[in-house]
C-alpha cells in the first residue's frame, strides 16, 4: 500500500508552497504524526507531520522546489511496492526513460500532456550537461532532426558562464507572489493618477496631543479613517471590478503595504469605520508586527477596497504604486515633511504630505477620484 | 625487412614454421604440387615433400575431419578450403567438431589446428566464389577468426595461429594476394591474436575495418584528409575474439564510428560492434555508429553491378561526411 | 588365411566385457526411466556387446576408438571406468568430461578413445586424422571408428573411406548394422543391400560377419586391425546385429514387429557366448553367476559413485573452451 503525500492547502488563498528542508530521507521509516517536513508559503511557514506511517519511498518535491497545493510531494509506504511512474516528477520519469533507452526497455514515461517530454539528445552531449549542470529542456540542437550534440551543450555552458557574474539568489515565497500580483495588475489594470498634497499640521497636533496623555495614534490609522471618508463622498469605490460589472464590497476595508524581510505584504483591516483611531492604531501596530515577523496566518490579507503604501519617512515626494489585484486603487503617500505653501498670500512653511491616487479606469473616472481625494484630504485637514 | 607479396608472406610463413616444429604439416586442395591455387603455398611441397605436404582429393569433409584428428592425436596440421564459400561443404566438422570437441571432452584434448582459406570480392567470380563469411564462424564458441590486410600483417598472425594450441579460422583474401608490403625477416615476428591496430590516426572519426577493406577505408581516408577530415583507421585483424579496447579508446577522442565490411550489412560484424558499443561506449556517441557493407543480396557477377553491390572509398567517406554533417 | 589364436582367458575375458555391458545399459535403462539422467534417452546398446567386445579385444593400448551416440559398449569394451561414464551421463563433475558432453560425447583420452560424436558419420573424418598422425609419427597404433549402418550413406563416410584408401591409413571401419536408422530400415535406403561391398568402391576389403558372434567378430577384428598395423591399409567390417531398444528410451518401436524382436533376442550374444563357455567348459554355471554378480557389483559401486559425485559449479560453465584465454 502507498500514499501519495501532498502539499497540503495552508489558507484559503494559498495557491502554492514551497519545501524548505526534508526532515527525512528516503528509505527511512516515518510514524504517523511525525514531522517530516518544513514548508513555506506566502503567508506562512508549516512544520508538516506525515498523515501516514511506512517507508519514505520517495522525495518528489526536493528542497526548494515549490509546487501547487494538492500536488504530490511524497510517497509514503510499502518498502517493495512499485512506484507508479505517473506520480514522479518531470524529472524523475525523464532520468528513468534515459536507462530504459539505454537497456532497450520500452518504458511508459509519456502520463499527461505536459511531462515527459522527450528530448532528442547524442548520449555524449547528455553526459556532458549532467557534467555541466546544463538543463536540456531549454536547448535548440543543432544535430540531425534537432538532436542536441556536444556542441550546443558547450555553448549553452558558456553563455550561462558569461549571463552570471554573480551566483543567482532563488526567489522566495512572498517574492514570488509580490512578482506575480505587480506583473498581472500591470498587465490586466488600467491604471491612472491624480496626486495632491495635504495638510498634516492637525494631524500631527493630534497625534501630539495623544502622546502628552500616553496613548499613541498612527499615521496610518489616521489615513485610513481618511480613506474612509473618501470612500463615504464616493461609495462607487468601494467596488469589485467583474469582468460583467462591478459588484460592491460589504465593508470599509484598507489595507496597509508593509515590508518584510521576503518582500512586501498587504495587512487588511476590515470595517475601518467601525474602530476608533486608538484602536485602529493598535490594530495596525499588532499587524505590522505580525508581518515583520512572518506570522502570515495571524494576519487578513485580502478583502480591502484599496491599500495604503507609505513611504512617509522617507524623502521621497511622488510615487505611483502598483494597484494589488482586487482592489480599486491604492494611495501612494510620500514623506511627511515641512513645504512651502501658499497661505493668506504668503509663503509659509506647512507639515504637508503628497498623496498620490493610483485608480482603476474601469472602476472609476477622474473626477470620481479628484472627489474621493477631496474628501480623504479634507478628513486629515479638519481634524480636531 | 624485405619487400614480398601477401601470398608469398603466407608461404614463407608456413614453411618457417613447418621448419620450426616437425609436427606441423600442410594439407588441402592443390596446396602441394600445385602450390595453391591462388598460389600461396608456393614452394612448401620442393621444401618437405609428400610426408609433410598432402595433396587431397576434393573432400572438404575429410580434409577438415582429417586434419582435426591428426590435431587430437599429436600433429599441429594447418588444412586449406580453397575458398571460404566450400566451408558449407565441411561445416558439420568445423562448427560441431572442430569448436566445440575440447568443451565437449571437458578440456581432455586441445586442438592446435589451423583452417586457412580465402574469401571476398572484387574480381566477378560470381556468388559461390565471392563471399565474406568470417560472422558465421565468428558466432560460433570456439573458434578464432583471424583476417590479416597486409602481407606482413599476414605472416605475424598466421605464425602465431600455426602456434596456437586452438583452433583458428584464417581468412585471406583474393584480391589482397598480389598486394606488396614490407614484411620483417624475423623467423620468430610475431603479431598477436584477438588484438586490433590503430594503422592511421586521426581526430574527427573513426573507421573499423579488416582485410580488403581495411584498404579501401585508408583510401577513403587519404581522400577525406584533402578536405580536413581526419579519420582515425581501425584494423580488427581478428575478427573473434574482437577487441573493443582498442576501438572504445579511439571513440573517446572522435565520438564517431563507421564500420566497414565487406560481409552483407545485415547481421554482420558491424552489428555486432554496433551493440558492443551500446553496452560499453553509450556515452561516447556523438551520432548513432554508421555501417558500411555489402548488399544483402548474393554477389553479381558483372563488374559493374558487383561494384555497386560492395563497398568502395566513395561510399565509405560519404558515410564518415554525413557523421559529421550539421543538419 | 592363418588361424587366429585365441586362449581361455580371452574367451571368459570377453564373457566379463559383455555382462558388463549389459549390465551398465540395463541399469541404465532404468535410471532413465526413473528420472535419474538428465537430457535425451541414452542410446542403449543391448543386444549389441559382441560387436564392441569382439572388435575391441583385439585391440592394445595405443589404438584410438572413435564412436558415435550408441558408444557405452565401445568405450566400456576398451576399459573405460563405469563409474566416470556413468558420472559423466548424469552430468556430474567427476564425469570424464566435467558434465560438459554426456552420454553422446563420452571419452577417455588415456585410453586412446578420443570421442563418441552425436553427427551421425562425424567421427570417420577425425579417425582419417588418427590414422594420418600414426602413420606420420610412427606410432604403430590402428584406429578403430565404429559407426552404424545408416551411416554409409552420410557424404563423410565416402569421403573418409575414400581418403583413408589412397592413403592406405591404418584403419579399422567397423560398421554395427543394426537394421535401422532410427525408424528407417535399412533395406530401403542402401542402395546395392550391402554395406561391405562399398568396400570395394575403395578398393578396401569388406567383410560381413555375424555381429551376435562374439568369435566371428572377433576373428575379423584381428585379421583387420594386423593388415592395418602392417602397413596394409584399411578394412571395412559389416556386423549385423540388433538393438533390443528403441533408438531411445521413449521410441516405442512401431516401426518393428515383435516377431523380428523376438527371432532377434533369441539370438542372444551373451547368451550364445555363455553357451559356448559352457558347452566347451571353459566355465562353470556358478563362475558364470559369479561374473553376473561381479557385473552388476561393479554398476551399483557406479551408481553409488555417480550419486555421490557433485554438480559442475555453474560460474564455470565458461570453462575449457579454449585452451588459452587471449
Amino acid at each position: 500500500m502507498l500514499n501519495r503525500i501532498l502539499m497540503p492547502s495552508l489558507g484559503a488563498t494559498m495557491e502554492e508552497g514551497t519545501i524548505t528542508t526534508w526532515r527525512f530521507e528516503e528509505g527511512d521509516t516515518v510514524e504517523s504524526g511525525q514531522i517530516i517536513c518544513e514548508l513555506e508559503s506566502d503567508k506562512s511557514t508549516f512544520d508538516f507531520e506525515s498523515p501516514c506511517s511506512g517507508t519514505l519511498r520517495k522525495i518528489i518535491a526536493a528542497e526548494g522546489q515549490t509546487v501547487p497545493v494538492q500536488q504530490i510531494i511524497a510517497v509514503i509506504g510499502d518498502p517493495n511496492e512499485n512506484i507508479p511512474v505517473e506520480w514522479l516528477s518531470g524529472e524523475q520519469k525523464g532520468a528513468i526513460a534515459a536507462t530504459a533507452e539505454q537497456t532497450g526497455a520500452t518504458a511508459e514515461t509519456e502520463t499527461s500532456a505536459n511531462e515527459g517530454r522527450r528530448v532528442k539528445i547524442s548520449p555524449k552531449a547528455r553526459k556532458l550537461a549532467q557534467q555541466l549542470g546544463i538543463d536540456i529542456e531549454d536547448i535548440k540542437g543543432s544535430g540531425p532532426g534537432g538532436r542536441i550534440e556536444s556542441g550546443d551543450i558547450e555553448k549553452a555552458a558558456h553563455a550561462v558562464k558569461k549571463a552570471l557574474k554573480q551566483p543567482i539568489t532563488p526567489f522566495g515565497p512572498v517574492r514570488r507572489q509580490v512578482n506575480a500580483k505587480v506583473t498581472q495588475s500591470k498587465q490586466q489594470i488600467p491604471h491612472f493618477y491624480i496626486q495632491t498634497v495635504v495638510d498634516m499640521t492637525g494631524a500631527a497636533a493630534l497625534r501630539e496631543k495623544y502622546s502628552s496623555k500616553g496613548t499613541s495614534i498612527s499615521y496610518n490609522a489616521l489615513l485610513m479613517k481618511a480613506v474612509v471618508s473618501g470612500l463615504e463622498a464616493e461609495p462607487s469605490l468601494n467596488m469589485e471590478y467583474c469582468d460583467e460589472g462591478l459588484r460592491p464590497r460589504a465593508g470599509k476595508n484598507v489595507g496597509l503595504a508593509i515590508e518584510t524581510p521576503g518582500g512586501v505584504i498587504i495587512a487588511v483591516i476590515d470595517d475601518v469605520d467601525k474602530h476608533e483611531v486608538v484602536e485602529l492604531s493598535q490594530k495596525i501596530a499588532e499587524a505590522v508586527n505580525c508581518a515583520r515577523q512572518q506570522q502570515f496566518h495571524a494576519i487578513k490579507m485580502s478583502g480591502a477596497c484599496m491599500t495604503i503604501s507609505n513611504l512617509g519617512r522617507s524623502r521621497v515626494e511622488t510615487f505611483m504604486p502598483i494597484i494589488h489585484p482586487g482592489e480599486s486603487a491604492i494611495l501612494g503617500i510620500g514623506s511627511i515633511a515641512d513645504r512651502p505653501v501658499v497661505a493668506n498670500d504668503l509663503i509659509v512653511r506647512c507639515k504637508t504630505v503628497p498623496v498620490t491616487m493610483c485608480v482603476d479606469h474601469r472602476i472609476a473616472d477622474g473626477a470620481v477620484a479628484a472627489r474621493f481625494l477631496e474628501a480623504f484630504a479634507s478628513y486629515l485637514e479638519h481634524l480636531e | 625487412m624485405s619487400e614480398m607479396t601477401y601470398r608469398g608472406a603466407i608461404a614463407q610463413a608456413i614453411m618457417e614454421e613447418m621448419r620450426r616444429d616437425p609436427q606441423v604439416i600442410l594439407l588441402g586442395e592443390d596446396v602441394g604440387k600445385f602450390g595453391g591455387a591462388m598460389a600461396a603455398t608456393k614452394g612448401v611441397y620442393e621444401a618437405f615433400g609428400p610426408g609433410r605436404v598432402l595433396d587431397t582429393p576434393i573432400s572438404e569433409a575429410a580434409i577438415i575431419g582429417a586434419a582435426l584428428g591428426a590435431a587430437l592425436t599429436g600433429l599441429r596440421p594447418i588444412a586449406e578450403i580453397m575458398f571460404i564459400d566450400f566451408t558449407t561443404c565441411c561445416m558439420d566438422q568445423i562448427a560441431n567438431q572442430v569448436a566445440k570437441v575440447r568443451y565437449m571432452l571437458g578440456s581432455q584434448v586441445t586442438v592446435p589446428l589451423v583452417i586457412r582459406t580465402q574469401g571476398g570480392a572484387g574480381k566477378s567470380y560470381a556468388a559461390q566464389h565471392s563471399q565474406s563469411l568470417e560472422v558465421w564462424f565468428a558466432a560460433i564458441p570456439g573458434l578464432r577468426v583471424v583476417m590479416p590486410a597486409t602481407a606482413a600483417d599476414a605472416k605475424g598472425l598466421l605464425k602465431s595461429a600455426i602456434r596456437s594450441n586452438d583452433p583458428v579460422l584464417f581468412i585471406e583474401n583474393k584480391v589482397l594476394y598480389g598486394e606488396k608490403g614490407e614484411v620483417p625477416d624475423d623467423p620468430d615476428f610475431l603479431l598477436p591474436l584477438g588484438k586490433a591496430a590503430v594503422v592511421r590516426p586521426g581526430r574527427d572519426a573513426t573507421i573499423v575495418s579488416y582485410s580488403r577493406q581495411l584498404m579501401i577505408a585508408l583510401e577513403a581516408a587519404t581522400m577525406l584528409a584533402a578536405e580536413a577530415i581526419h579519420c582515425e583507421v581501425i584494423d580488427l585483424r581478428t575478427i573473434s575474439p574482437l577487441d573493443m579496447k582498442t576501438i572504445l579508446t579511439s571513440l573517446e577522442k572522435t565520438s564517431r564510428l563507421v564500420i566497414v565490411e565487406e560481409g552483407h550489412k545485415s547481421f554482420g560484424v558491424g552489428a555486432e560492434i554496433t551493440a558492443r558499443i551500446m553496452e560499453e561506449g553509450f556515452d561516447l556517441l556523438e551520432r548513432p555508429v554508421a555501417r558500411v557493407a555489402s548488399r544483402d543480396t548474393p554477389i553479381p557477377f558483372s563488374p559493374v553491378l558487383e561494384r555497386a553491390t560492395i563497398p568502395n572509398a566513395g561510399k565509405i567517406a560519404a558515410a564518415v561526411k554525413s557523421m559529421l554533417a550539421a543538419v | 588365411m592363418t588361424c587366429v589364436q585365441i586362449t581361455a582367458e580371452n574367451l571368459i575375458e570377453m564373457l566379463r566385457q559383455m555382462l558388463r555391458i549389459r549390465h551398465f545399459e540395463e541399469n541404465l535403462y532404468q535410471m532413465y526411466l526413473a528420472r535419474q539422467v538428465p537430457g535425451m534417452s541414452p542410446h542403449l546398446s543391448v543386444g549389441q556387446e559382441a560387436v564392441a567386445v569382439g572388435v575391441c579385444q583385439s585391440l592394445q593400448k595405443q589404438d584410438y576408438l572413435l564412436t558415435t551416440h550408441r558408444g557405452h559398449g565401445h568405450v566400456l569394451a576398451k576399459g573405460a571406468s563405469m563409474s566416470r561414464m556413468l558420472a559423466e551421463i548424469m552430468g556430474k563433475e567427476t564425469g570424464y568430461c566435467h558434465g560438459r558432453g554426456g552420454s553422446m560425447h563420452i571419452a577417455d583420452v588415456s585410453l586412446n578413445i578420443i570421442g563418441a560424436n552425436g553427427i551421425v558419420g562425424g567421427g570417420l573424418p577425425i579417425a582419417v586424422g588418427a590414422g594420418l598422425s600414426s602413420l606420420h609419427l610412427k606410432k604403430n597404433a590402428v584406429t578403430v571408428c565404429f559407426f552404424g549402418d545408416a551411416a554409409s550413406n552420410i557424404g563423410s563416410f565416402h569421403e573418409s573411406l575414400n581418403m583413408a584408401a589412397i592413403w592406405n591409413l591404418p584403419i579399422v571401419w567397423v560398421c554395427e548394422n543394426n537394421q535401422y536408422g532410427l525408424s528407417t530400415s535399412i533395406k530401403g535406403v542402401l542402395a546395392g543391400g550391402s554395406i561391405a561391398a562399398r568396400a570395394a568402391a575403395y578398393a578396401i576389403a569388406g567383410v560381413t560377419v555375424d555381429g551376435n558372434d562374439v568369435l566371428q567378430v572377433h576373428e575379423a577384428a584381428v585379421r583387420a586391425v594386423e593388415e592395418a598395423r602392417s602397413g596394409k591399409g584399411p578394412t571395412l567390417i559389416e556386423a549385423t546385429t540388433y538393438r533390443w531398444y528403441g533408438h531411445g528410451a521413449s521410441d516405442n518401436r512401431s516401426y518393428r514387429t515383435k516377431e523380428e524382436e523376438a527371432r532377434w533376442k533369441e539370438k542372444c550374444p551373451v547368451k550364445r557366448h555363455k553357451s559356448y563357455l559352457l558347452t566347451n567348459n571353459i566355465l562353470g554355471q556358478a563362475q558364470i553367476e559369479a561374473m553376473e554378480k561381479q557385473a552388476q557389483d561393479e554398476v551399483q559401486e557406479a551408481i553409488r559413485f555417480a550419486n555421490e559425485s557433485p554438480l559442475p559449479n555453474p560460474d564455470t560453465a565458461g570453462d575449457y573452451v579454449f585452451s588459452e584465454v587471449l
